[in-house]
């Protein structure tokens, strides 16, 4: 009976708390050293043999577990490693006995499953696709519910589960309807308990594995799903690449390495409504079948995401398997065109293009047409200015006659988004900026009404005021405010500041003089009406020129002359120079520590990551236009973004109207900031700076924080943010001064509806829209419940059917439910119960550290002008360089005008000339404003 | 003898997981004699903080894993001369050990100890008395009472 060597290693113990044990039972628990120990110790002293080492054999069992870099480990592989240790510890004999031991129990448990009877009356006759029938007995069904409620908390036992969904099973049913009826009975039970997401989730999953990797869950057991993922990996690259889906170039790539690092373990962590969203639209699809077949499972999927972006380093593949980390474990995601195109033949990664049309027939034409058709075919969203083209009445030298002005112009590139779709999946979509001063501004309000000429309306484009604090100043003193021809002021556009100030006083002495044309009105009056249109058509919407330009690191070589489509980006842009951005966000709730504080490692550790990728996307990126070609590759930016705030509130158990909310804020966005900076820096250490650094802010010293000073100078006010930090920054500034940056720009926080969904996170930096909300797409509609509230309401005891069906009939709100604590209601509100002064104090202190702008929503349940001009004159004076959508109660529930509304709030202040209530909306315009479309994601998708 | 382990411990297993009631019970620190309250300065630290530690439950948790050793196997006589010497012997073995330990520790407050070092403690000692078999159901209950959690009881 020999035992080992006697010699062993000390070992150092290893964190093991992120690892979860998947048991035969499916129960998932938390890993346990000493468990596995206390089995190692049986074997040894079976064989009458001190049981000493258990202790050093168990711990590099539990170090082996730790370096497989995996969420969920199954009790099978563990066992492996148990087997394998003892081996390499010595202990032959023990693992000899532990291997028979093994076998013995697998015997004995293979022969208790044969006991299981097939009940008659589950027996369905069920129709395949050539016709021929076959008896249904249902242990495929049992097979996915035993997968898929591995590790819940579900109030419902494995039979009631059964039982519901076996629920409109009828004989004779096809083998298709078989499957949409399981998921649909699935789905079905989302609102009963929070974990029904993820349950539902895993058995589209288990179809999902059956159409792509030939597993199938009658045949196969759960543990084989890493072993197909593995064998089926190079046969996916290959057929992807034969049938043209994907770049021939990732197949010189070792796939033997990247197979080994998919982890379909992390699958588990999907809710439905993720996986749905990527089953839907994001996972390659072979057509050239007679059935379409996906190729992809969500692992090969984030897998050939990061292949295509790291393909092109040398040695990529720990770069790739980095980045695919990363995805998996939800730490981060890329923007939508990436997760598209990446891998692709067709590499279109960028999700958002900035342009700026010149006062000529061929810049409209060129620049404003057709360039912007060619962006929108490959699937970007556009934002531009077109303040440069003269105003109506202006002279046209070459003809001798009146121009019309920018708005024929303006409703042709409306139609031009129509035209040309996006890629042919979705509508071109794109944002038309316009500065206060242009003489059109009062019509260019106009362009969303429903009512008047529709020659001079544009129902599908979106537009934005690009508003110079002149104005705002004007405004607020109640001063006359100058509208003049553009033409005839042509370097207003490009000035900011003071500069702009001091030109704008001079060209409104020149109309005193009547040297030029200018029309002057009351300030007040034009800021009345750019609010009440917002409010009454949701456009356009309220963005600050010189906020933008003043705190821009690129000042020095050009002029930023509107935001982009989802108002996050602020580049510069002009003849010869279209801005793109790739974008990417942080998922902020994977970076937080059980007790919800920042894991300032994890979080460097993924920002580094993923700056590398963004800037990667940079050289394997398809650009479609010139322009945009050289001014990426000129200035490199890049916008890394965040998600997922509301969720980490909730999970700091903070109220987002709280002080403590509006600090975390600014901790958070500063450390993202802070390593951003710090990894753009050290990759200009290793690539070299970006082109035009030479100048820049950046190369001046000056970082983002230190230009509101800069903006209080030159606007000559005080800005409404407390200046304070809590990180060292001086090393930062140091790489910095001594290496450069790689990227003009980093940061940009972009609107993430569709990719938060996939990530199971909060969209970026939004507050809660509802707690409960019906979510409909291709496949139908479903429930979706916020997990963190259930959890709470089971702490409390309060979590069964009836308060389920009362937060169904109060629309997820819980004020009106009585006996939920205070407390839970306050953490628990949803965005327009959020007041605005938070969601401004918050943006503001996160505009602080950010280099670009923020898409930020604002929310006013019932809108009046007075609130209305008090929430916007403060985003301005809290320095914000932008705003999004303005989210009012009235236009948002108006899909639910024909059925009985519970909540609808008076819209008795509405700054209307017409009652609202009579209002007519178009089909588009009720998805724009709609929180239901909002969640769809049927806005801006780019920068999602 | 392969299939002879599995049985084994699968008896075993069946013997832990009978609650404590329905076992017999026997005062195996009886035969500790004059040594019986015979305590080195030794304190305990569970959950609930720290307290002090008798060398009689030593006796008893090994007199337990005993009876569960004797149950699985059917045996009639448990507390039989021959079980008494083996937990008295190695009950003191343990002491000497501990006291051993404290010789080591620096001058000062009393060493503290663990449950599950205690454990391994009796563990030892049963293997130095060549009773695999008894450490082997000692580690069985443990497992049964959820490892660290498991709590020595008069």
């Amino acid at each position: 009976m020999g035992g080992g060597n006697g010699h062993l290693p000390t070992s150092a113990r290893v964190d093991s708390s992120l690892i979860r044990l998947i048991r035969r039972s499916g129960q998932v628990v938390p890993w346990n050293s000493s468990k596995i120990e206390v089995a190692i110790r049986k074997a040894f002293l079976s064989l009458r043999l001190d049981s000493e080492p258990a202790v050093q054999v168990s711990d590099a069992v539990t170090r082996r577990a730790v370096e497989t870099g995996q969420a969920f480990i199954n009790i099978e592989d563990v066992q492996d490693f148990v087997q394998e240790e003892l081996m390499k510890h010595g202990f032959f004999k023990v693992a000899e006995s532990y291997i028979l031991y093994r076998a013995r129990r697998r015997v004995e448990r293979d022969s208790n499953d044969n006991q299981h009877e097939v009940r008659q009356d589950s027996m369905i006759v069920v129709q395949k696709k050539d016709g021929s029938t076959f008896f249904w007995d249902g242990l495929d069904l049992k097979k996915r519910i035993a997968f898929a409620t591995i590790g819940l908390d579900l109030c419902l036992s494995v039979e009631q589960i059964e039982e519901s969904l076996r629920r409109s099973i009828f004989s004779e049913i096809t083998e298709d309807d078989l499957r949409k009826t399981i998921i649909l009975n699935a789905k079905t039970l989302i609102e009963r308990d929070a974990d029904f997401a993820k349950f539902a989730a895993r058995i589209l999953l288990t179809y999902l594995y059956e159409e792509v990797l030939n597993w199938d869950v009658a045949q196969h057991s759960i543990e084989e799903i890493r072993t197909f993922h593995a064998k089926e990996f190079k046969n996916y690259i290959k057929r992807g690449v034969e049938i043209k889906r994907l770049d021939k170039k990732l197949l010189k790539l070792d796939f033997n390495k990247l197979a080994r690092a998919i982890d379909p373990s992390a699958d588990l962590d999907f809710d439905y409504l993720g996986i749905q969203t990527l089953y839907d639209r994001y996972l390659v699809v072979d057509k050239t079948g007679e059935t379409p077949r996906r190729l992809e499972t969500p692992q090969f999927f984030w897998m050939r995401v990061s292949m295509g972006i790291f393909a092109h380093e040398e040695n990529p593949e720990e770069q790739i398997v980095a980045l695919y980390n990363l995805y998996k474990s939800r730490r981060f995601c890329s923007s939508t065109p990436t997760l598209f195109n990446s891998g692709t033949p067709h590499s279109q990664l960028s999700s958002c293009y900035l342009y700026k049309v010149d006062d000529t027939i061929e810049s409209i034409m060129y620049r404003g047409i057709a360039e912007n058709a060619f962006l929108s075919k490959w699937a970007g969203g556009l934002g531009g200015s077109w303040t440069s083209v003269r105003g109506t009445g202006s002279h046209i030298a070459g003809t001798n006659g009146e121009s019309q002005g920018v708005i024929p112009f303006l409703k042709m590139h409306n139609d031009q988004l129509c035209a040309v779709n996006q890629g042919g999946k979705r509508k071109g979509s794109g944002c038309a900026y316009l500065e206060t001063w242009h003489c059109d501004i009062l019509e260019f309000l106009e362009l969303r009404k429903n009512t008047g000429d529709d020659r001079r309306r544009t129902h599908d484009m979106n537009t934005a005021n690009w508003i110079p604090d002149l104005f705002m100043k004007r405004m607020e003193s109640r001063e006359n405010w100058t509208l003049f021809r553009s033409n005839e002021v042509p370097d207003l556009h490009d000035l900011y500041g003071k500069a702009f100030e001091e030109k704008y006083v001079a060209y409104e002495a020149r109309v005193e003089k009547g040297e030029i044309w200018g029309h002057s009105i009351p300030a007040i009056d034009l800021w009345k009406s750019m609010l009440k249109l917002l409010f009454e058509t949701g456009h356009p919407w309220i963005t600050f020129k010189d906020t933008c330009n003043i705190r821009s690191p690129q000042d020095h070589v050009g002029v930023i002359h509107s935001s982009n489509l989802c108002t996050e980006i602020t580049l510069n842009t002009g003849a010869d120079e279209t801005a793109v951005c790739n974008l990417g966000s942080v998922v902020l709730d994977s970076h937080l520590t059980p007790e919800g504080e920042i894991d300032y490692n994890k979080l460097r550790d993924t920002i580094r990551i993923a700056i590398r990728a963004l800037d990667n996307v940079i050289d394997v990126n398809f650009y479609p236009t010139e322009a945009a070609k050289t001014s990426n590759s000129r200035h490199r930016p890049i916008g890394l973004g965040v998600m997922g705030l509301q969720n980490s509130l909730f999970v700091k158990d903070v109220s987002f109207t709280s002080e403590e909310a509006v600090e975390f804020n600014d901790e958070f966005m500063e450390a993202i900031c802070y390593y951003a900076y710090e990894a753009s820096s050290d990759l200009a250490n290793e690539r070299g700076t970006y082109s035009s650094y030479r100048g820049s802010k950046w190369d001046r010293g000056i970082l983002p924080q230190d230009t509101v000073q800069m903006l209080e100078e030159e606007r000559g006010e005080k800005v409404d943010v407390p200046k304070t930090s809590k990180m060292d920054w001086s090393t930062v500034r140091k790489k910095i001064a001594k290496h450069g940056m790689r990227n003009s720009n980093v940061i940009a926080i972009a609107p993430t509806a569709t990719i938060s969904n996939i990530m199971g996170s909060s969209p970026c930096i939004e507050p809660t829209y509802k707690n409960i909300f019906v979510k409909s797409n291709l496949s139908g509609d479903f429930m979706v419940l916020n997990r963190f509230l259930v959890n709470d309401l089971k702490k409390e005891g309060l979590w069964n059917r009836e308060m389920s069906d009362q937060l169904k009939y109060f629309d997820g709100e819980l004020g009106p439910i009585d006996g939920v604590p205070k407390h839970i209601k306050e953490k628990y509100l949803t965005a327009f119960d959020v007041s605005f002064e938070y969601v401004l104090s918050a943006a503001a202190r996160r505009q602080k550290w950010i280099d670009q702008s923020q898409s930020v929503n604002l929310f006013l349940g019932t809108p009046d002008l007075k609130s209305l001009s008090h929430m916007y004159r403060a985003a301005w004076r809290k320095g914000l360089k932008t705003t999004y959508y303005l989210r009012t109660l009235g236009a948002s529930n108006i899909e639910k005008a024909t059925v009985e509304l519970k909540k609808a709030k008076p819209l008795a202040d509405a700054p209307s000339d017409e009652p609202s209530a009579k209002k007519e909306f178009t089909d588009a315009e009720k998805k724009a404003c709609s929180i239901e479309a909002m969640l769809n994601g049927e806005e801006c998708e780019a920068c999602q | 003898m392969r299939n002879t382990i599995f049985e084994e411990d699968r008896l075993l297993t069946k013997a832990a997981e009978t609650p404590r009631e329905n076992k017999p019970r026997f005062d195996w620190a009886e035969d500790l004699g004059e040594n019986r309250f015979e305590i080195p300065k030794v304190r305990i630290t569970d959950g609930a903080g720290d307290r002090d530690f008798h060398i009689a439950e030593v006796a008893e948790v090994i007199g337990e894993a005993l009876t569960d050793l004797m149950i699985s196997r059917e045996e009639k006589e448990i507390y039989t001369p021959q079980n008494r010497e083996l937990v008295v012997e190695s009950s003191r073995l343990v002491a000497s050990r501990l006291i051993e330990r404290l010789e080591q520790e620096e001058e000062g407050g009393a060493p503290r100890l663990s449950f599950d070092d205690l454990h391994k403690l009796i563990e030892k000692a049963l293997v130095e008395n060549d009773a695999y078999d008894v450490a082997k159901s000692l580690v069985f209950s443990r497992s049964n009472h959820g490892g660290g959690q498991w709590t020595f009881t008069n």
